[in-house]
């Protein structure tokens, strides 16, 4: 019998170095001090590094071990960490194959992560736009892009964005459909199920109006938060709501600025001693930008509504 | 949220209807300043074709909504098209019921037993 129903919350980007395994260990970190029972879940499964920065150099446990069978219930690769009420399920893992998971052990992966016995679940997602990283969104209540104000992340966050979108257009119309869809859009627009997510909605309203309803009104409940990382002196302050209102007006998207978090030499210092930044500097002013990051994802918590799980 | 191609220029410009000059001018440089080519908030987002096509579109918003006689006349324009739509689907529940329409009673006196808060049939 099911006991816990814990929120999910992902937490992702396009490009690697943005700072997501960073903001994943404070908001754990954060989620813990306020009574929270936490647990992260490091899914960059190629280049898992979070539980270095949680001052854990050796898990002995990790996701391999669920895996690959050697434990039934993933709940039992749940690793104390040194800070009370946040547990680490890490990534690090030896077999060179593990980032390329099948769709099976996915799925049930995905089932198992909906049970975890916790009040809230970080899901420390890997960069790029692969579905094995993207279907981890699909299962959150809610889902986090960090991006830092450069380009080339910018670039990045936005491809992630749309793979995002078409892929649960995919989801809710169901292979079949999608691929019909998806044809027809294509020879209007080569890109449409790429980089030009409107023409394949204004395809469907076209053809199945009943279809685009429900899709519009699935599409309006999927809900993100977008946080600027690394946010130097010179760099605009606005970048986060521009960058929503571009998504929003553009893709119809549900995408809300989280916050700046400004850069800070000492996060630096923080990962090479392997101590949470928040520990070791909780009255600097990224602390305090996290700390507003925590409280506003706190208050959206009883808005968000959970997306349909796929998994069940 | 209306797909961006089918925002009037109001939407587009994310203006009210009664807003002034001075609000339009500033709507138009936020929105430059959004989509125009170095703008790093919308780099590689569009293809330089969708840029240039936006950026048209709201020139063309901000030229016809900063003028008030071509806003005058889009104004009307768009309030024609509001009330055509609403012509082709009737709220009857909210429409009020003539007791009598005058021109289809000229010559008739209505009869004294009829009462008068009954719709004509």
């Amino acid at each position: 019998m099911q006991n816990f129903v814990p929120r999910i919350w992902a937490i992702g980007g396009g490009k690697g170095g943005t700072g997501k395994s960073f903001f994943t260990g404070s908001l754990g970190f954060l989620l813990a001090e306020q009574g929270h029972r936490t647990v992260m879940v490091d899914l960059d499964l190629g280049a898992a590094n979070l539980h270095t920065l949680v001052g854990l150099p050796h898990p002995e446990r990790g996701i391999a071990d669920f895996l690959h069978r050697r434990v039934a219930d993933l709940a039992a690769t749940i690793v104390p960490t040194p800070h009370p009420r946040l547990g680490l399920i890490s990534g690090a893992m030896n077999n060179l194959d593990m980032p390329n998971i099948p769709h099976e052990q996915k799925m049930k992966l995905m089932r198992h992560l909906t049970r975890l016995p916790c009040d809230y679940v970080l899901l420390d997602l890997g960069a790029g736009t692969a579905y094995n990283t993207i279907d981890f969104f699909m299962i959150a209540d809610l889902g986090i892009f960090v991006t830092t104000p450069e380009p080339t992340a910018i670039e990045n966050i936005y491809r992630l964005i749309r793979s995002v979108y078409i892929r649960k257009i995919h989801q809710i119309l169901k292979t079949h459909h999608f691929k019909l869809f998806a044809k027809e859009a294509e020879a209007h627009n080569p890109l449409a199920t790429v980089s030009n997510p409107d023409v394949l909605l204004e395809i469907i309203a076209r053809l199945d109006p009943e279809k685009s309803a429900a899709l519009e009104a699935a599409l309006e409940a999927f809900e993100f938060k977008l946080a600027i990382n690394q946010l130097h002196k010179r760099d605009s302050r606005n970048i986060g709501p521009l960058i929503c209102n571009i998504v929003g007006k553009h893709l119809g998207m549900n995408i809300e600025p989280l916050g700046n978090i400004i850069f800070d030499d000492r996060v630096h210092h923080a990962v090479c001693n392997r101590v949470p930044f928040l520990k070791l500097y909780p009255y600097a002013q990224t602390a305090t930008q996290l700390r507003e990051c925590c409280r506003q994802l706190l208050a959206a918590n009883g808005a968000a509504s959970a997306f349909q799980r796929v998994v069940n | 949220m209306k797909p961006f191609t089918q925002q009037n220029y109001y939407e587009l410009l994310e203006v009210s209807p009664d807003a002034l000059p001075l609000e339009i001018r500033n709507a138009y440089k936020r929105a430059l300043a959004l989509y125009e080519g170095n703008a790093i908030a919308s780099y590689s987002f569009f293809t330089e074709e969708e840029r240039e096509a936006i950026l048209e579109r709201l020139e063309v918003a901000y030229l016809t909504l900063i003028n008030a006689d071509a806003k005058a006349a889009y104004d009307r324009l768009t309030k024609r098209v509001v009330l055509g739509e609403r012509k082709a689907t009737p709220d009857r529940a909210r429409q009020p019921v003539a007791l009598y329409d005058f021109r289809n009673t000229a010559g008739h006196v209505p009869s004294p037993t009829k009462r008068i808060d009954s719709p004509a049939r």
